[in-house]
C-alpha cells in the first residue's frame, strides 16, 4: 500500500502544479483579501508566451525565465489596474474585477492563437522511470520536484528574509506597515508579482505535460482553490497540504473504485471532484462562526444607487415598448427570434444574480451550474416521466433551488469570500461529476426533450410549444411575472432585509434580521431563477449539452449582471437583451467574428472600472432627462406635504399601491401602533398626549423592574481583558449613562449586551429573560434597539426607507407573500409605513422624509438612525456615543429627544464620554475605567467622585492628596449599589 | 524643529481640525490635550501622513511633510505611536521590532544594536521576544508599540493616548520610558487624556477644543488653571 501511495504521489504531475497555484492564491489572498479568479488565466497566458518564445528559437531555460517574469509583471498590472482601483468598493468588486481579467486574457489568447490544442515544447526530456513497478514520466517528476522546491523556497522567503517579513506584515495591517515605512501598495504589488510568477511557472510546466488551450489550461487551477480552502485560505503550509490532498484525491479515488467491495458507485467520472468538494464543504462547515462586532460593513459592488419607493409612473414609452414586444415575433425573421429567446434566458439568469449579488451582496460563481440543473431536470421529467410544460420546468426550478439552498446552508456558516469559493468549487464539481452523469442527462450528459413532450395539443396544458413565436410570448409572460414579483418583494419586508444585509450585517441584525436565514432565502431564490432560466433553455433548444453550463459560462452570467448594474431589475433585463443582441450581431457580421468574447470581457472591465452603475445608471439617467423635459412642459412644483405622501406611498407595484393614512397625532396612539406586536411586556405607563421632556425619576430606582440586568460580565480578546467582572442595570423608564475614558471597555460591554462578542463569564438578562449566548438578531426581537457611533444608515435610500428598515420585526410579510403580494403582506406593509410616518412625525423629520440620507447633515442623520431604532419598537434603546460629532445645538436637541422617548415607556442606555451630555440626560450613571465599573450613581454623585475624576484626568489636578487613592472595587451586584 | 501652521483636516465633508498652529522645539516634550473629539488624534494623523485630506503646513526642520505618504514621513524622522497600537498582531515581538527598523535599510549589526537598546529600555520585551504580539497583555503591547517606534531612532516621536486602558502603574512606567527617550534627544509630542499625567511630564502644552487651539502655555502653569479644566471637561466642571 505504501508503494502504491508513493507511486500515486509521483504519478500525479498535478500535485506540483497545485502546490504552485494554491501558494499563489494564498499569497495574493493574504496581501489583498482578494480571491484571484484570474489565477488560471494568469498561468495560461505566460504559457503561451513560453510557447511563442520557444518556437522562435529562444533557449528553453531563457524562455521559461522570461515567461515567469512576464507572469510577475502580469500580476503587478492586474493589481494596479483592477484590484487597487476597486479597493474602495470592497473585496466582492475586486473579485469580480479578476473575473474581468480572466475573460480578457482568455479572449485575447483565443483570438491570437485559436482554441485548438497546441503541443507545447517540453521542458523536461521525454522518457520515463519505473517506480514500484509502474512507469512515471520525467515531466511529471520534474513538475512535482519544481513545485516542492518552489514551496520550500517561498516558505523560506517569507520566514527568513526581511522582504518576506515586510510582505507578511503589510498583509496583516496596512496602517502598521505605513507607519514603519513600508509602502503598502508596493507590498501588494510584490505579493501579486510573486503570485503571478508562481502561476506562470505552473502554467509553463503544465503546458509542457498536457497541451496548450486557453480554456482548459485556465481551468486547471480550480482544484487549487479547493486546496487553498482546505488549508484555510490564509496559511502557506495549509495550502501545500491541501494541494497534496487534492492531487492525491485524483490518484487514489479512482483506484478505490477498483476495489471490488466498493464497486461501481464510485466508478463515475468526476468522483475525485465529488470527494474533494465534500471535503471542502466539510472544512467550511467546521469553520462557521457567529456575527461579531469585528464584522464591519459587508463590502459590496458599488452599483447604481438602490431604487426603492420611487415613483415610476406608466409612461407612453412603456406602452410602446410593450406593444413592440408583443408584436416582435411577427416583425423579425426566425433566426433573430432565436436570439430573442436567448435574451430572455440571459435576463432571467441575470435577475437571479441581481437578487443574490445586487441585493444581498453575495457572489455566486455557480449560476450556470444551477441553470444546468434546471435544464437537465426539466429534460429528465419531460422525457422520462412524460410530464409536459409547465410542470417539468417547475420541477427543474425546485431542483435548482434545492441545490442552491443546500450549498448555501453549508457555505453561509462562513462569511465573506468563502461563499464565492464554495460556489466556485460547486461549479467545478458540477462540470466534472454532475453533468456527465448518465442518471441526470443522457448519453454523454446531453439531454433532449422530444417535440411531442413539450405541451402538445391535448396535453394538460394545451399550448402548441413547437411554435417559437408562442414560446417567445410565453417567455415574455414568464419574465414579466418574475420582474413584477421581484419588484414586489424588493419593496416589502424580505427585500428590505436583503438590502439591510448588503448595507451592513451588524445593522441588519440590530433590526432583528436573521442574517443567515435571509441569505439562504436569497440563495434559494437565485437558484430557482437560474433553474427557471435552465428550463427555458431546454424548451428553447430542445437539446442541451453539459458544456453549456460550465464554470466559464457562470463567469459570463456574472458579467451580464454586472453590466446591467447588478442591483436593478430593469438593468438586468436590459443587459440580457444587450448580450443576446451582441451575440446576434457578432454572428451575423463576419468581420466581427471571433471578437465577441473580447468585447464582452472589455465591456465588463469598463463597467467595473469606469461606469459602476452599468446599464441601470444609464437608464436612470435617460429617465431623469425625460422627466426634466416633461417637467419643463408641465412646469409644476411639488406642493408642501406631497413629498411625505410620495415617500410613503407613491408606488407602482401592488404592494405599494396602498396609501398610508395620516398617522395618529398623539404620542399615546403612536405608542399603540409602535407596540402592536408586543413581546413579553406591555407598556402600561400613562402617556401624555404630547411627547414632553420627562421629569427626573423619583423614588428608589431599585423598586422598578429591570429592563437590562448584566452581572459579572468579562470579555477577553487574545491576551487582553477588555471588560472584567462588570455589572450594570437599567430600570424601566430610566435613562442610564455608561461613561468612562477611552479604552475603558464601554463599547465592549455594550457589545456584550447586544450579543456581538462572546463574554467568557457573566449573565445578561433582558426584561427578566436570560439572553446570555443568544445571537444579536434574537436580542433585537426581545426588545433591544440600538444606534451606532459610526452611522450605519443605508446610503442611497431616503430617510423614510431607512426608518422603514426598522419595521422588520413587526412586518408579517413572508418571502412568498412579498413575491405575490398577499393581502396580509400588503396590509402589514401599510401599517409599517404608517408607523414610519408616525416616528418621523415624532422626531420632526417628516419634511425630509423623501430626501436621500446621503445629502443630509450629520446631526440629522443621528436622528434618522434614532428613528430607525425607535421603529423597531424596542423597549430598551442603546445609544452608542450618539452625541459624537454633534454641535451644541444638535446635542441639546438630541437630549430633548432622548428624554421625550422615556415618556413612551422606553428605557435608554447611552454610552458617552461627554460628561455634559450625560449630566443633562441621565437619571443614573455607571462609570467604567480599565474594564471595570468603578462607580455608579446620579450624575452629580459620580462627577463628585474622586475615583471618577482620577479616571478621567489621570489624577485630580486639585489638591495632590487626592492623587493615588487606592482603587476600590465596584460593587458586584447593582442591587447593592450604594454610592448615594 | 516641528512647525505646524494653518492646519485643517477633514473627514469626508466634516472638518475636524481648524487652523491649528503648534511647535515642538528640539529636545522638547510637548503635550497636546483636549476633550474627546477635540481633534487631537486627527492632528497627529495629519502630522504622520495618515489623514486623508489635510492642508496647511507641517514642517520638520524646514522640510514640508504635508502631502507625503506615511511611509515616506517615517524616513524623515517622524515616528508615530498610534492609538490602538497597530501592531503586527500575528508576528513575534522580535519581528515587530525588525519591521520597526524597516525604513532605515541598515545592516544587521545596526539592527541588533537597536533591538538591544529597546530591550534595555523595556526588559520585559526581551523575555517575550518570540511571542506573538497579539497574545501579550495591553501594557506589554503598548511597550512594544513604543519600542517599535523607537527602532528608527526618530527625531520626533508622536504619541497618541499611549495610556489608554492601562493600569496606573503601567502608565507611570510608560511615561518614565518616554522621559528617558526624550533625555536622549528625541523630541516628543504626546496626545493624552490624563491631563495631570501629561502636564507633569512635559514642558509646554496645547489644548484643543472643537478642532482649534484654545489654550497654549507652560505645563506647570496650566496644571492648576481653571481655563484648562473648562476646555477639557466642559463648562459644567470648570468650577
Amino acid at each position: 500500500m505504501t508503494r502504491l501511495l508513493l507511486f500515486t504521489f509521483l504519478s500525479i504531475p498535478l500535485i506540483g502544479a497545485y502546490i504552485l497555484f494554491s501558494l499563489g492564491i494564498v499569497v495574493i489572498y493574504r496581501a489583498s483579501r482578494v480571491l484571484n479568479l484570474a489565477h488560471g488565466a494568469m498561468a495560461m497566458t505566460p504559457a503561451y508566451v513560453y510557447y511563442t518564445l520557444a518556437k522562435h528559437g529562444t533557449p528553453r531555460l531563457l524562455a521559461i525565465l522570461l515567461a515567469v517574469a512576464f507572469g510577475a509583471l502580469l500580476g503587478v498590472v492586474v493589481e494596479a489596474l483592477f484590484v487597487r482601483r476597486l479597493r474602495r468598493q470592497g473585496p466582492t468588486a475586486q473579485t469580480v474585477g479578476t473575473v474581468a481579467v480572466t475573460g480578457l486574457l482568455i479572449a485575447l489568447i483565443a483570438k491570437i492563437y485559436g482554441t485548438s490544442p497546441i503541443q507545447a515544447p517540453t521542458v523536461f526530456p521525454h522518457g520515463q522511470v519505473t517506480i514500484a513497478g509502474a512507469s512515471v514520466a520525467y515531466g511529471s517528476i520534474g513538475l512535482l520536484a519544481i513545485g516542492l522546491i518552489a514551496a520550500v523556497g517561498l516558505l523560506a522567503f517569507f520566514r527568513y528574509t526581511q522582504i518576506g517579513l515586510a510582505l507578511r506584515g503589510a498583509a496583516q495591517n496596512r496602517t502598521a506597515a505605513s507607519i514603519v515605512g513600508i509602502n503598502p501598495d508596493l507590498a501588494a504589488s510584490g505579493a501579486w508579482a510573486l503570485g503571478g510568477a508562481t502561476a506562470a511557472l505552473a502554467g509553463v510546466l503544465l503546458a509542457a505535460v498536457t497541451n496548450l488551450n486557453p480554456y482548459t489550461l485556465s481551468l486547471e487551477v480550480l482544484p487549487a482553490f479547493v486546496a487553498a480552502l482546505i488549508g484555510g485560505l490564509e496559511s502557506l503550509t495549509g495550502a501545500i497540504l491541501g494541494a497534496v490532498i487534492a492531487g492525491l484525491a485524483f490518484g487514489v479515488v479512482p483506484l478505490l473504485s477498483q476495489v471490488p467491495v466498493i464497486g461501481s458507485p464510485l466508478r463515475l467520472s468526476g468522483a475525485p471532484q465529488l470527494v474533494l468538494t465534500l471535503l471542502a464543504l466539510g472544512v467550511m462547515f467546521s469553520r462557521g462562526r457567529r456575527l461579531s462586532a469585528a464584522d464591519t460593513d459587508t463590502s459590496t459592488i458599488n452599483t447604481a444607487t438602490t431604487q426603492m419607493s420611487r415613483r415610476a409612473p406608466l409612461r407612453p414609452m412603456t406602452l410602446v415598448l410593450l406593444a413592440l414586444v408583443l408584436a416582435w415575433p411577427w416583425l423579425v425573421p426566425f433566426s433573430v427570434l432565436g436570439s430573442s429567446l436567448l435574451a430572455v434566458e440571459f435576463a432571467v439568469v441575470a435577475l437571479s444574480l441581481v437578487v443574490l449579488s445586487g441585493w444581498v451582496g453575495q457572489i455566486s460563481l455557480a449560476q450556470a451550474t444551477f441553470v444546468g440543473i434546471g435544464a437537465l431536470v426539466t429534460g429528465l421529467v419531460a422525457r422520462g416521466l412524460g410530464i409536459g410544460f409547465p410542470f417539468d420546468v417547475i420541477v427543474g426550478v425546485l431542483a435548482a433551488a434545492g441545490a442552491a439552498t443546500l450549498l448555501g446552508a453549508v457555505a453561509l456558516r462562513v462569511r465573506g469570500l468563502y461563499l464565492a469559493v464554495a460556489t466556485l468549487i460547486f461549479a467545478w464539481m458540477g462540470d466534472a461529476f454532475l453533468f456527465p452523469s448518465p442518471w441526470l442527462g443522457a448519453s454523454g450528459g446531453s439531454s433532449t426533450i422530444p417535440n411531442q413532450r413539450i405541451g402538445h395539443p391535448g396535453g394538460l396544458v394545451s399550448i402548441d410549444m413547437t411554435s417559437r413565436r408562442v414560446v417567445f410570448l410565453i417567455f415574455v409572460a414568464i419574465i414579466s411575472v418574475v420582474v413584477l414579483s421581484l419588484s414586489n418583494l424588493r419593496d416589502t419586508r424580505v427585500g428590505r432585509a436583503f438590502f439591510a444585509i448588503r448595507g451592513s450585517e451588524i445593522a441588519a441584525a440590530s433590526l432583528g434580521v436573521h442574517v443567515t436565514r435571509y441569505k439562504l432565502y436569497a440563495f434559494a431564490l437565485a437558484g430557482a431563477l437560474a433553474g427557471l432560466g435552465g428550463g427555458m433553455v431546454i424548451i428553447d433548444q430542445r437539446t442541451v449539452v453539459p458544456s453549456q453550463f460550465f464554470f466559464t459560462v457562470s463567469l459570463q452570467y456574472l458579467a451580464i449582471a454586472v453590466v446591467g448594474g447588478l442591483s436593478s431589475l430593469g438593468g438586468g433585463v436590459a443587459a440580457g437583451v444587450l448580450f443576446a443582441g451582441l451575440n446576434e450581431l457578432f454572428f451575423r457580421v463576419s468581420a466581427l467574428s471571433g471578437w465577441l468574447d473580447l468585447v464582452s470581457a472589455s465591456l465588463l472591465a469598463v463597467v467595473l472600472l469606469l461606469y459602476p452603475g452599468g446599464l441601470a445608471a444609464a437608464i436612470a439617467g435617460l429617465r431623469r432627462a425625460a422627466d426634466r423635459i416633461a417637467g419643463l412642459t408641465t412646469g409644476r412644483l411639488p406642493r408642501p406635504g406631497e413629498r411625505l405622501r410620495a415617500a410613503a406611498g407613491a408606488v407602482t407595484t401592488r404592494v405599494r399601491q396602498v396609501m398610508p393614512q395620516p398617522g395618529p397625532a398623539t404620542a399615546g396612539d403612536w405608542l399603540d401602533t409602535l407596540h402592536d406586536k408586543p413581546a413579553t411586556h406591555t407598556v402600561t405607563a400613562e402617556v401624555p398626549t404630547q411627547p414632553v421632556v420627562a421629569e427626573p425619576i423619583t423614588g428608589d430606582r431599585l423598586d422598578r423592574p429591570a429592563a437590562l440586568f448584566a452581572t459579572g460580565v468579562t470579555v477577553k480578546f487574545g491576551g487582553l481583558t477588555a471588560v472584567s467582572d462588570a455589572s450594570l442595570d437599567v430600570r424601566e423608564g430610566e435613562i442610564v449613562g455608561l461613561i468612562g475614558p477611552n479604552g475603558a471597555g464601554k463599547t465592549t460591554l455594550f457589545n456584550a449586551v447586544l450579543g456581538l462578542n462572546e463574554p467568557s463569564a457573566g449573565a445578561i438578562k433582558l426584561f427578566g429573560a436570560d439572553i446570555t449566548g443568544q445571537p444579536a438578531h434574537q436580542r433585537a426581537g426581545m426588545g433591544v434597539a440600538r444606534t451606532f457611533q459610526v452611522l450605519q444608515l443605508f446610503s442611497g435610500l431616503s430617510v423614510f426607507d431607512n426608518v422603514l428598515m426598522g419595521t422588520h420585526l413587526h412586518h408579517q410579510g413572508t418571502l412568498f407573500g412579498g413575491l405575490v403580494g398577499t393581502p396580509v403582506t400588503v396590509e402589514s406593509e401599510r401599517r409599517c409605513r404608517e408607523r414610519v410616518a408616525n416616528v418621523l412625525e415624532l422626531l420632526k423629520l417628516s419634511d425630509i422624509a423623501n430626501e436621500s440620507v446621503t445629502d443630509l447633515p450629520f446631526g440629522t442623520l443621528r436622528l434618522v438612525e434614532l428613528g430607525r431604532a425607535l421603529a423597531t419598537g424596542g423597549r430598551l434603546l442603546m445609544l452608542d456615543e450618539a452625541a459624537s460629532g454633534l454641535n451644541d445645538i444638535e446635542t441639546a436637541r438630541l437630549v430633548d429627544v432622548v428624554r421625550s422617548i422615556r415618556t413612551l415607556g422606553v428605557s435608554v442606555l447611552l454610552i458617552e464620554h461627554d460628561m455634559q451630555m450625560v449630566s443633562a440626560a441621565c437619571d443614573h450613571v455607571f462609570v467604567m475605567d480599565r474594564g471595570e465599573v468603578i462607580a455608579a450613581g446620579t450624575p452629580e454623585q459620580v462627577s463628585a467622585d474622586a475615583r471618577v475624576r482620577e479616571a478621567y484626568l489621570g489624577a485630580s489636578p486639585a489638591p495632590s492628596s487626592e492623587r493615588r487613592k487606592p482603587r476600590r472595587r465596584a460593587p458586584r451586584t447593582p442591587e447593592l449599589t450604594g454610592v448615594r | 524643529m516641528l512647525t505646524v501652521q494653518g492646519l485643517n483636516v477633514s473627514y469626508g465633508a466634516v472638518q475636524v481640525v481648524h487652523d491649528v498652529a503648534l511647535e515642538v522645539r528640539p529636545g522638547e516634550m510637548v503635550a497636546l490635550l483636549g476633550a474627546n473629539g477635540a481633534g487631537k488624534t486627527t492632528t497627529l494623523r495629519a502630522l504622520s501622513g495618515l489623514a486623508d485630506s489635510a492642508n496647511g503646513s507641517v514642517q520638520l526642520e524646514g522640510r514640508e511633510l504635508l502631502g507625503m505618504p506615511a511611509h515616506r514621513i517615517i524616513r524623515e524622522g517622524v515616528a508615530h505611536l498610534p492609538q490602538g497600537r497597530e501592531l503586527f498582531a500575528e508576528l513575534s515581538v522580535l519581528d515587530n521590532l525588525r519591521l520597526g527598523h524597516w525604513s532605515k535599510r541598515s545592516d544587521e549589526a545596526h539592527l541588533q544594536a537597536q533591538v538591544e537598546r529597546v530591550f534595555t529600555l523595556f526588559p520585559k520585551l526581551r523575555e517575550r521576544a518570540t511571542q506573538a504580539a497579539g497574545t501579550m497583555s495591553g501594557g506589554e503591547q503598548q511597550m512594544l508599540a513604543v519600542a517599535r517606534a523607537l527602532m528608527t531612532e526618530p527625531k520626533l516621536l508622536l504619541v497618541d493616548e499611549a495610556s489608554m486602558g492601562l493600569a496606573p502603574i503601567v502608565v507611570d512606567q510608560l511615561f518614565d520610558a518616554l522621559e528617558q527617550v526624550n533625555a536622549t534627544g528625541t523630541s516628543i509630542l504626546v496626545v493624552e487624556q490624563f491631563v495631570a499625567k501629561a502636564l507633569g511630564h512635559t514642558t509646554r502644552a496645547y489644548v484643543l477644543a472643537k478642532g482649534r487651539v484654545v489654550v497654549e502655555g507652560k505645563s506647570d502653569e496650566l496644571l492648576n488653571s481653571p481655563e484648562l479644566l473648562g476646555a477639557y471637561l466642559g463648562d459644567g466642571h470648570a468650577a
